[in-house]
């Protein structure tokens, strides 16, 4: 039982499908998430790697309410937030927020930033009209920004002077969770350090919990104490990060990891490169997903779906052969 | 020695806005040897793709050269009439870029698109041309590539379109091929492929790379020479082992620190502060001294010239050049 | 005490460093502009001359006079008499007052309306958006010249009096006004709504009320704007073609397109240009300048042009 009081976020059999239209007259279901669990710790990090149609960010997005799920419980302090009236959830939102890819879409044009941020304090009563532009300023100085970017519009900053906006704006609700989509992806690399660096100072001192999606696993690693990497809407492997990166046990994982381009002109390896690319989530194959790419293929693989199965030492892998 | 393919002399380009004239590159000057692979590495808005841009002759309506010239075997390019330009783009020089969906027409078949400029250029007829275009879909590593000639870009995927674009530019064994960012809009491991492809083309048909990127991974797996730009200036240039095991100026240093490594265990990474100046108003000064934690005084008085660090390295930096020459 | 005054001096600070929002950088480009400059100027010295004009006119508006009818141009009437005797120039004037109301109000109305309509549709969806977008579709299906000929007439048949006239035709050209309107609106909601910054007002867990008036409305406000503003150019036009045919606004009132009505004699088309021409030429300069200053404040209004 107190192992379960740590446990801020469990999400249990996930599943998101959307419809989609295909031809004139045709419906097919997109299953984007099927059937995903994992479990966050409070003031651990979890990092969920994945490429682009792996169902990461529909995750990301369910676990936020912001999709309605199909199937399976997201428990945030053990309150299935799904089953929540739309005004319930909305006065527990400040305890779980998102930080978005794209810093400039994200915020609104017309709002100046120290409104921006100082908006959801008012909402949710967590500052008065008296002492808003403090605590905008307090959290504004915690991300790197300076007061006279108070009174700015979001068009005046650069791409990681915004992300940082978007962060400052998450960060005042005081959230347990945050959900981070991507956060350094549309951002420079001498600029991807200083973001990064703040999650890391946000992690530290501010006790915050995160959900860090991204399709880079150097990033994943610096940031996150357990990783799960998914695959067409299922977690394929989920492990400490020390486990994932030094015992793969995934072929897909492995692909991943040696995909990584080292920046080492000495460390120019034989890499092992997957064939072909990751099917359509309309119409995913049979049995094991990965199979029509894994160089480890049996006849089990083709006929029958491996369960995601837990090893001995806690790794969670979904593979036959694993 | 034999002459390079191409050199960039002292290339400077001006975009011309409303609100004023970007200098989007300065005294940019490297070569590239047939057969050699240089990546051209910096930040958004750091001149590297304008630096392209003006090799293929295809700058925007509001940028022009400056001043400098690029030469190609030894002839100066800058200045040639457009049709001249147009043939070598067609024969010698091919590009791909970051986003092949918007470099493809998107309502003529794959086929249909390869086809033409062999026609045009190599002067085959339809259906020998067509067999040619099926043939060099196929080099590109595309299964069934009957099939591909046949379809749509909207058809395809990213990976797959990308490998299109490199089958098109490969139609008319370029002697150069310039890749702009070409894997940075595709996933990990397709674009694993695709690196892998471009290396094996580049070795089977003996061409030169021009590779742009800001992934400094890719440069290390794939480049011999290696140029640094910042704000629209090379700041160092040299060997690829030169670069990464012994970079000089501050900049490089801080790029190559601040790339989380898998395995390295820091709480911190080394970043380096502040944000890319504008281009709008570059500083008459280092561009880089604002952000630099080694500035002296006199980095703030003026432009560094080239310090040479040993064979082809060099490096635009006073400090570099105290400590060279103290 | 000293904490205080830091604080303070921090305020003033923010104060200072407030920068121009994004309504104040368009007016600075347009502003820039100098077709869209001139255009402005135009229309306000247009505006100004309607307005006060006929305080300096030593002829009344309906003043007639037998005796000088259909003058030439002269030095006691600048623009000549029409057939009655009356001062061209200073009915010219008053026409104008009545046709840019007649353009400005009816324009308010179809925004008001559009807006609404547009609004509702793009943010509730379902059968309200289905209902509202089929009414406005059936409305612009039907020609408006004839519709609002139709209902010109009718107003003709009611004998409605000139004074109430003029508000029917204000009501009748909103009417054509507003699906447009409405369409843009709901576009441009259904857009906005998508966009990450809506997602993150949800996120944040801000009140309907306040996603709705403090995110979504206001940006649809820089294109209303400019759809509006040649709106009125539209709403003037429509106005002219109804009164010259007779149906919109009737004399004794005048408006510019009833003015034009001379037009009609061959021998007044021919020989007498200071009847028509003077109100074509105020329809023509006016529609023209609202036009440019239009693409003016969209050029302004979008930052990527």
């Amino acid at each position: 039982m107190n192992q379960n009081q740590d446990i801020l976020l469990e999400v249990r059999n996930l599943a998101k499908h959307f419809s989609a239209r295909e031809g004139v007259f045709g419906r097919s279901i997109v299953r984007a998430v099927d059937g995903v669990s994992f479990c966050i710790r409070r003031g651990s990090s979890l990092g969920l790697v994945g490429e682009s149609g792996s169902g990461k960010t529909t995750v990301g997005r369910t676990v936020l309410g912001l999709h309605r799920r199909t199937a399976g419980e997201v428990l945030f302090n053990n309150i299935d937030i799904h089953a929540l009236k739309a005004e319930q959830l909305r006065t527990l939102r400040p305890h779980f927020q998102l930080v978005f890819q794209d810093p400039m879409g994200s915020l609104n044009p017309r709002v100046r930033v120290g409104d921006a941020i100082g908006e959801a304090l008012l909402e949710h009563k967590r500052a008065r009209a008296d002492d808003v532009r403090d605590k905008v300023l307090e959290v504004m100085q915690i991300c790197g920004l300076a007061p006279e970017h108070y009174a700015r519009y979001p068009h005046e900053f650069s791409g990681g002077q915004r992300q940082r906006i978007g962060i400052a704006r998450a960060i005042a609700l005081k959230p347990e969770l945050i959900v981070a989509d991507e956060p350094v992806s549309a951002l420079d690399v001498s600029i991807q350090a200083q973001i990064i660096n703040l999650f890391s100072d946000l992690k530290e001192h501010q006790g915050v919990t995160f959900l860090f999606i991204s399709h880079d696993l150097a990033v994943v690693e610096h940031l996150c104490d357990d990783i799960a990497v998914m695959y067409l809407g299922q977690i394929v492997e989920m492990a400490s990060k020390e486990q994932l990166f030094s015992q793969p046990r995934h072929p897909y994982t492995q692909g991943l990891l040696s995909a990584i381009p080292i920046a080492d002109p000495d460390q120019r390896r034989s890499r092992i490169i997957l064939k072909g690319e990751q099917p359509n989530p309309a119409n995913p194959p049979t049995g094991c997903r990965f199979h029509p790419r894994c160089s480890f293929v049996s006849e089990k693989c083709v006929k029958t779906a491996p369960e995601l199965r837990t090893l001995p030492d806690g790794h969670q892998v979904r593979c036959h052969l694993a | 020695m034999n002459q390079p393919l191409i050199e960039f002399d002292r290339l400077s380009v001006e975009i011309h806005t409303k609100a004023g004239i970007v200098r989007a590159a300065q005294d940019v000057s490297f070569s590239i040897s047939a057969g050699q692979t240089v990546a051209l590495v910096g930040e958004s808005g750091c001149g590297k793709s304008i630096s392209a841009l003006s090799l293929m002759g295809l700058l925007p309506s509001a940028a022009r050269v400056a001043s400098g010239e690029i030469r190609y075997q030894g002839a100066p390019l800058t200045g040639q009439p457009r049709e001249t330009l147009r043939r070598l783009r067609g024969n010698d020089l091919a590009m791909i870029f970051q986003e092949p969906m918007s470099a493809l027409n998107p309502v003529l078949t794959i086929g249909e698109q390869i086809v033409e400029p062999l026609i045009k250029h190599q002067r085959l007829r339809p259906k020998a041309a067509w067999v040619k275009a099926v043939a060099l879909l196929d080099k590109v590593g595309l299964a069934r590539p009957d099939k591909i000639a046949e379809s749509y870009p909207h058809e395809l995927s990213g990976g797959m379109l990308q490998r299109a674009m490199i089958a098109m530019s490969m139609s008319c064994q370029p002697k150069l091929l310039i890749a702009d960012e070409p894997t940075t809009a595709l996933d990990v491991t397709i674009s694993a492929q695709i690196l892998d492809l471009l290396q094996t083309l580049q070795k089977s048909e003996q061409m030169a790379l021009l590779l742009i990127t800001h992934d400094l991974g890719v440069v290390a797996q794939m480049a011999d020479f290696v140029v640094v730009m910042y704000a629209g200036r090379v700041v160092e240039s040299g060997p690829v082992r030169a670069i990464f095991k012994h970079p000089q100026h501050p900049y490089t240093q801080g790029l190559l620190a601040a790339r989380p490594v898998p395995g390295a265990r820091l709480a911190r990474l080394p970043s380096i502060r502040g944000q890319v100046p504008n281009p709008m108003n570059l500083p008459e000064y280092c561009s880089f001294a604002e952000r630099c934690d080694q500035a002296q005084a006199q980095c703030r008085q003026g432009q560094p010239e080239y310090v040479s660090l040993g064979a082809m390295h060099q490096s635009a930096c006073f400090v570099v050049q105290k400590r060279e020459f103290a | 005490m000293r904490f205080f005054s830091s604080k303070m001096r921090q305020r003033q600070d923010i104060a200072l460093a407030a920068s121009l929002t994004p309504m104040r950088q368009a007016l600075r480009r347009l502003r820039h502009n100098r077709a869209a400059m001139s255009a402005l100027i135009f229309l306000l010295l247009l505006i100004a001359v309607c307005l006060a004009g006929p305080w300096f006119s030593s002829w009344q508006l309906d003043t007639t006079n037998a005796l000088q009818s259909r003058q030439a141009p002269s030095m006691d009437h600048w623009l000549g008499t029409d057939f009655l005797g009356r001062d061209v120039l200073t009915r010219l004037m008053y026409a104008g007052r009545i046709s840019l109301t007649v353009g400005l109000i009816s324009v308010v109305l179809s925004v008001a309306l559009g807006f609404v309509a547009g609004a509702l549709s793009g943010y509730c969806g379902g059968w309200i958006d289905s209902l509202i977008m089929r009414v406005a579709d059936l409305l612009m299906t039907i020609p408006s010249l004839p519709l609002l000929i139709a209902l010109g007439a009718l107003l003709s048949e009611l004998k409605i009096e000139p004074e109430i006239r003029i508000y029917m035709v204000m009501l009748m050209l909103s009417l054509i006004g507003w699906p447009g309107l409405a369409r843009m609106v709901r576009g441009q909601i259904l857009s906005l709504r998508e966009r990450d910054f809506m997602l993150a007002t949800e996120v944040l867990g801000l009140s309907l009320r306040r996603r709705l008036f403090g995110h979504l409305l206001p940006n649809t406000v820089p294109i209303l704007l400019v759809v509006a503003t040649t709106g009125v150019a539209g709403a003037i036009l429509g106005e002219a073609s109804l009164s010259y045919l007779g149906l919109g606004v009737v004399p004794p009132t005048p408006s510019w397109g009833n003015m034009m009505d001379s037009a009609n004699s061959f021998i007044d088309f021919k020989r007498r240009p200071w009847l028509w021409m003077p109100p074509g030429m105020a329809i023509f300069l006016t529609v023209i300048a609202i036009n440019v200053l239009g693409d003016g404040m969209r050029d302004a209004l979008d930052p990527k042009s």
